[in-house]
């Protein structure tokens, strides 16, 4: 009768060791692998602003048909023919969803 | 002595199957694996090589920041919790429009939050191998997320921060940006010359120099005759030359997309103010500083599509 603990306490412990194993293993890596050191090195320094944005300092996209003058300079890129209109972005509407199915019969 | 031989034989079985027990459960157990939803549903075969597809926000907040990007921009979100990464799907009109994460670990004070840049690749080992025979450097390793796709993190050869997705469900459609939605992206460097070289060496960009007044270089980068992104030279009083790439959310009214950021605990970093294409850009930064674009584009402004 004494033994009688001690039998169950082993298998018992065992069972509680499985299940914390479990526990910490299913929970997996997550999205940076665990750590995060990977991505907080995408966090950026601090002290940047953008006070030095003009009235000329334009970033926006073109809208289409936009013509560069004909004087082609020398680049690290290859420039695409001075001929070519520059493009715009994407303008074409979103298709409207789907119109829900009659009911059949 | 006799007791404890006797009292062995009858816990020896018991320890066995409690040593087998957790084996077969280490051995068996697999880690849940971090699932993020496709980026198009259904899926489709288009494939846009250089298209800006997606963006993760990079913050110490997730809970600040979900009621900051929900209240400005009408986003809505759902939840995703895996080991340690909280993380959130921003959905606009039931699409993905982002993902909202909060890393581990913080960032020492010296740096703050941001929003890093997407874009579609069809192999994301052949970008790494390009972006670094280019300069670039790799942050994080390509990693595949099964419904996803496959993705990597990179520095350009002058620091910004950027990554590549092959999506496994195809790259969204080429076309105009719903209110809410991001609409376009500019990198902000000190040596555009040189990144549109280099982002061109690796999605195999159309390059336009256009003018801008003071000499300010100015490229766009387009794709597929879609414009996709702009390179520009940082203004040169800028006392922090850090290269970064800058996304744009459309709006209706950047004036009062801009106010009701403030109201929601943001700041201003640029007025609104007319930009090129005549309507008018700001850039804001959200309650932890992450900055973003505001951009107007009404329908009847653009122009007749190409195709």
């Amino acid at each position: 009768m004494n033994n009688l603990p001690q039998r169950w306490m082993i298998p018992a412990l065992g069972v509680l060791l499985f299940a914390g194993l479990c526990a910490c293993i299913a929970t997996g890596p997550g999205y940076d692998g665990g750590g995060g050191v990977g991505y907080v090195g995408i966090y950026e320094p601090e002290g940047y602003d953008y006070g030095g944005w003009g009235g000329s300092y334009q970033v926006g996209p073109p809208r289409g048909g936009e013509r560069r003058p004909q004087q082609p300079q020398a680049h690290a890129y290859r420039a695409a023919p001075q001929t070519r209109p520059i493009p715009s972005i994407p303008t074409r509407p979103h298709r409207p969803p789907n119109p829900p199915r009659p009911p059949r019969g | 002595m006799r007791d404890n031989c006797h009292h062995a034989r009858h816990v020896l079985p018991y320890g066995l199957c409690a040593l087998l027990l957790c084996a077969g459960g280490v051995a068996t157990a697999k880690p849940a694996p971090f699932e993020l939803p496709p980026l198009v549903e259904p899926a489709t075969a288009e494939h846009h090589v250089g298209k800006v597809i997606w963006v993760d926000l990079m913050t110490p907040d997730l809970a600040g920041a979900k009621t900051f990007y929900g209240g400005l921009l009408g986003w809505t979100f759902r939840d995703i919790h895996a080991g340690k990464t909280d993380y959130a799907v921003a959905y606009l009109d039931g699409q993905p429009v982002g993902g909202l994460f909060q890393p581990a670990a913080r960032p020492d004070k010296q740096r703050h939050p941001a929003w890093l840049t997407f874009f579609a690749v069809r192999d994301v080992d052949a970008a790494k191998q390009t972006a670094l025979a280019k300069g670039a450097r790799v942050v994080v390793e390509p990693k595949t997320y099964p419904q996803r796709g496959r993705q990597a993190i990179f520095a350009d050869p002058e620091g910004a921060f950027f990554a590549v997705l092959a999506s496994t469900s195809g790259d969204p459609s080429d076309v105009l940006a719903l209110p809410g939605d991001w609409i376009w992206s500019a990198l902000l460097t000190p040596d555009p010359d040189k990144d549109a070289a280099f982002y061109q060496a690796l999605f195999a960009y159309d390059a336009f120099d256009l003018p801008s007044e003071g000499g300010l270089e100015h490229v766009v980068l387009s794709s597929d005759d879609y414009a996709r992104a702009s390179v520009n030279a940082l203004p040169s009083d800028s006392p922090h030359p850090h290269p970064r790439w800058l996304n744009f959310v459309r709006v209706v009214d950047a004036d009062a997309a801009a106010a009701k950021a403030v109201a929601l605990g943001g700041r201003v970093l640029v007025a609104p103010h007319v930009d090129r294409h005549g309507e008018k850009i700001a850039v804001v930064a959200d309650p932890t500083g992450a900055a973003f674009g505001l951009m107007e584009w009404s329908d009847t402004d653009s122009q007749k599509e190409p195709r």
